[in-house]
């Protein structure tokens, strides 16, 4: 039994962390202890439905939780050895765009609608490192070069209305990139664009991760894109991790009921030319004021047990592949029920 | 089967727009909004509806029970204070305070109501005639509403005044000028939308008649927009028209009128700050209680903000 | 840039013809004979006939029409009954006091517009918060002439700190500006506060922060800039309640601005200088809205290209 698998020389690595919403009178606790490290130059994917609390669990490590929602106590998000959770405003402000750059989903929502592009990104940048004005617009011009811009000139002068979704994208990941941090954290970065731009900018990710070394946390609900890029994978469920593991097993051999159930519910290429059924999960997601006690996936579970309503599943596993079912334990039922599980799939 | 009075037109095209919908009922929207317990999130409204209610009764019944008149000069005692007899005491000429602000209220709403009736029923017709029709009567009357507004509301309505040798009916005339753009601009609005719904355009087709298909299909859902209207451009109008009061152009003397009376009252602020103060209290409380109906009255009706958690 | 200011010119002009040609028809449609309305009518028959052919009252209604625009077209509005020939330069010569006094009060509402907004939308919902917007809405109703009135009694009589009236220093006409910017004031508050918490959850601020801007830099050069869009629509708008409101100002602290003239040339029925100041009043107002708009098509790149503003 592992909770986490941290090692030195992690980029990241994030103990405990439980981020609860304050509102009228509720507490919603959309995460609820979860753990992960990504190692320098590797890609964690996070994924899971809308609405599990992965975006938060991004905009937590840069300290951006919007009210009400507030990071408990008792959790600690290390950043090369340092605890974000510790740092003062002043240096967390430091922290962000230098050291952890964010990809947000929609460009509407990372470009100032009144600014030209080039204003923009010469701006991110001097906020950081001391930079003439001619400089910042050099390094600019590089970063929208390094993300498939062309038409540099023009641009730079252009306002974020006057591009083309991807193309917004493309500057989003350019602002994010520009002060080369260690750290890339992607929300989403493909959900709201065109298939075919959706590829282009899988590839672009996978080009900057390699020329920059870059760690990645890449978050989605999107399995094709996640398999692309992910060498690890979180699946969220509930406020929780429920499976860790390297990609193509977790996408092999999932473990953990929900993943199966996940995977079986989502077209794949494989499943479109065999000519499978997609089967929707029965239930829904429970409320995040109320998680039900035990394992929170136990009420919609086609395998639940009498122990799983009762006590919740910590991580089962070794160090490549856990997930959180009581059902992996090797002395319950006689470990024949694994078997059961581990249904081999052809991956897409 | 058929109603009376009632085309095939009406009845066959009563369940279906171009998307399938029914065109929002006024009834309908405020049905909705009372369900959700919109009153509740609404107290404005109910302030508002209370606070109005409340002066319209003052200035009703206040000289009825007082017994005196508004105009009832008595130089033996001017500037009297607060007392039993006059419970807000006297003014220059000796006319009891609380009478004379109440018939000076009856004067002001009287003619803000008018103005406002006025405005609203020439406005809504102008603006469902003008969208519904469009070619160069739209056109013509869009350029005439362009050229009211260009004009600076007060300066346009002294224009008017100065002009009608009636100051009464000049009052009441600048007021209802000024206010009419607002109400052809709101119904013209939907009217240009609905009229290009197939629903009306089939009713057209077979023949219904214009003002039918306005006072069924356009109006209702105009309704609740132009009720909001109407609250704020009541307070609009009392505005205007006890400024014109005040600085001299509006209703003569020595009709109680609450701009009147603020101005009048100028010089004996040393003597008596109430027949300042009150004027203006006055008129502060009747648009506040426009503005907040108003407020209420959108609020509850539009459907987006029953999800907002807060303002 | 250019072809928007040429349409907008085109439309200022024609707009500015319309309402000339409206009043002209309001002044002169007047039931009963003018000259009569002027002087009255207990006076001899052959002195209206006289006053009615001096004021070229009695040439047919297209003639008078084309002899006005030819004035105009001249600088000049007619003869004034008060003022003779002098009518232009009068007016002309007050004006300037209008037009500080309504300037004044826009630097004034904007000013508490936007601080008083700003502070609002950080502490949300907070006691402050709901303090002023509360109290705004309130003073939402508040006659400007009685609030005049009540300011001088307050600051002048009650506690002799300002000057009531006259006098073209900045003192005096303090009190006229905040006078008028009152209502504005509120109006501008309550948008700049509605502006900022709507921009303020929108995305790119949240992404602004995550670039690691320091959040002065985000509040000011990104939520409000942005913010502040709308307020520069509304303040457009709110020109012609500025404009107008000055008459009743310039009434209260006797302030010689043509608003006061206006005033007067209605006791004394100076039908061309009603006119006259009708006329420029209009003209100003569509001028000041015309840079507004400019104003607002720097400031947003988005109405260049009739992109879409959100």
């Amino acid at each position: 039994m592992t909770t986490s698998v941290a090692e030195p020389g992690d980029v990241l690595s994030v103990r405990n962390l439980r981020i609860a919403f304050y509102t009228r009178g509720q507490v919603l606790r959309a995460v609820d202890g979860v753990e992960f490290s990504i190692r320098r130059a590797s890609t964690v994917g996070l994924v899971g439905e809308t609405g599990c609390g992965k975006s938060t669990v991004a905009l937590s490590l840069v300290r951006l939780v919007p009210s009400p929602g507030r990071i408990e106590g008792g959790g600690a998000i290390l950043f090369r050895g340092r605890d974000l959770l510790s740092l003062s405003e002043r240096q967390m402000t430091e922290v962000r765009g230098k050291s952890i750059g964010v990809v947000f989903q929609e460009s509407a929502n990372t470009l100032d609608p009144v600014q030209k592009i080039g204003h923009q990104l010469c701006e991110a940048v001097r906020a950081h490192e001391s930079i003439s004005r001619r400089g910042a617009i050099g390094r600019a011009s590089e970063m929208l070069a390094a993300v498939g811009i062309g038409a540099i000139r023009q641009r730079l002068d252009a306002y974020p209305h006057e591009l083309s979704g991807g193309m917004r994208q493309r500057v989003g990941i350019a602002l994010a990139l520009i002060c080369r941090p260690a750290l890339l954290l992607a929300d989403e970065p493909t959900t709201a664009l065109d298939v075919t731009v959706q590829a282009q900018i899988v590839e672009l990710l996978k080009n900057l991760r390699d020329d920059l070394s870059l760690s990645m946390l890449l978050i989605s609900h999107d399995i094709a894109v996640i398999s692309e890029l992910a060498d690890e994978l979180l699946v969220m469920y509930a406020g929780k991790i429920v499976e860790r593991g390297e990609t193509s097993t977790v996408l092999q051999y999932p473990k953990h009921p929900y993943t199966q159930a996940l995977l079986r519910a989502i077209p794949t290429p494989a499943t479109i030319v065999r000519q499978e059924p997609l089967v929707p999960i029965d239930g829904t997601v429970p409320s995040a004021d109320a998680w039900p006690e035990g394992c929170r996936f136990a009420p919609r579970c086609s395998y639940v047990h009498a122990q799983c309503l009762a006590l919740e599943p910590p991580l089962i596993g070794d160090r490549d592949h856990a997930a959180a079912c009581w059902l992996l334990q090797p002395n319950a039922n006689g470990g024949a029920s694994i078997e059961r599980r581990s249904r081999p799939r052809a991956d897409t | 089967m058929a109603v009376r009075g009632e085309s095939d037109v009406s009845r066959e095209h009563r369940h279906s727009t171009a998307d399938g919908s029914r065109p929002k009922t006024f009834w309908s929207q405020l049905f909705v909004a009372a369900r959700l317990k919109s009153r509740f999130r609404e107290p404005g409204l109910l302030w508002g509806l209370l606070l109005l209610t409340g002066v319209i009764g003052f200035v009703l019944l206040a000289p009825l029970l007082s017994g005196y008149d508004a105009n009832g000069i008595n130089l033996a005692s001017p500037f009297a204070g607060a007392s039993a007899q006059h419970l807000l005491g006297t003014d220059e000429l000796g006319r009891d305070t609380l009478t004379r602000l109440a018939v000076g209220g009856r004067t002001s709403l009287l003619l803000s109501g008018t103005a406002t009736g006025l405005a609203a029923a020439s406005g809504i017709w102008l603006g469902l005639l003008s969208g519904y029709i469009g070619g160069a009567l739209d056109l013509a009357l869009q350029r005439l509403v362009e050229l009211v507004i260009g004009v600076p509301t007060l300066v346009l309505a002294i224009a008017v005044v100065s002009v009608i040798p009636d100051r009464t009916l000049g009052v009441v005339l600048s007021a209802t000028v000024v206010a009419i753009p607002a109400y052809v601009r709101l119904t013209r609005g939907v009217a240009v939308s609905i009229v290009a719904t197939d629903y009306v355009v089939s009713a057209r087709v077979l023949g219904a008649r214009t003002a039918r298909l306005l006072r069924r299909y356009v109006l209702p859902n105009a309704l609740g927009p132009l009720l909001v209207q109407i609250s704020f451009g009541l307070g609009q109008s009392l505005l205007l028209i006890s400024g014109l009061g005040f600085l001299g152009v509006g209703i003569s003397p020595p009709q109680a009128e609450w701009g009147t009376m603020a101005s009048d009252a100028i010089q004996y602020l040393s003597n008596d700050p109430l027949l300042e103060i009150l004027p203006g209290v006055a008129i502060m409380l009747v648009t506040l209680s426009t503005n907040l109906i108003g407020d209420g009255l959108r609020d509850a009706l539009d459907p987006r903000s029953h999800s907002r958690v807060s303002r | 840039m250019l072809r928007f200011l040429a349409l907008r010119g085109v439309a200022f002009v024609a707009t500015m013809w319309g309402i000339i040609t409206g009043t002209f028809f309001l002044f002169r449609l007047v039931p009963g004979n003018a000259a009569v309305f002027i002087v009255g009518s207990d006076v001899t028959p052959r002195a209206i006939a006289a006053l009615t052919k001096s004021l070229g009252l009695d040439k047919p209604l297209y003639v008078q029409y084309i002899d006005y625009l030819n004035n105009l077209g001249h600088g000049s509005f007619g003869q004034s009954v008060v003022f003779g020939s002098g009518l232009a330069s009068a007016l002309f010569a007050r004006y300037p006091v209008t037009v500080s006094l309504a300037l004044g009060a826009i630097v004034i509402a904007i000013g508490i517009g936007v601080v008083f907004g700003v502070a609002s939308s950080l502490h949300p919902n907070s006691v402050f918060d709901r303090t002023l917007m509360g109290s705004l809405i309130s003073l939402g109703g508040l006659p400007n002439f009685w609030f005049g009135v009540m300011l001088i009694a307050v600051f002048s009589s009650g506690l002799h700190l300002l000057p009531i009236s006259g006098g073209s220093g900045l003192s005096s006409s303090i009190l006229a500006d905040v006078t008028l910017a009152a209502y504005p004031s509120a109006i501008l508050a309550r948008l700049v506060r509605s502006s900022m918490l709507e921009v303020s959850t929108s995305g790119f601020i949240v992404a602004c922060h995550a670039r690691g801007l320091s959040r002065i830099r985000v509040l000011v050069r990104h939520a409000l800039r942005n913010a502040m869009l709308p307020a520069l629509t509304m303040t457009g708008l709110l020109l012609g309640y500025l404009l107008g409101g000055s008459i009743v100002v310039e009434d209260i602290f006797t302030k010689q601005g043509i608003g006061l003239l206006l005033l007067q040339s209605v006791n004394a029925h100076d039908y061309s200088m009603i006119e006259a100041i009708t006329i420029v009043f209009s003209g100003s107002f569509l001028f000041l809205n015309l840079l507004a708009d400019m104003g607002i098509w720097f400031l947003d790149p988005r109405t260049r290209t009739g992109a879409q503003s959100r």
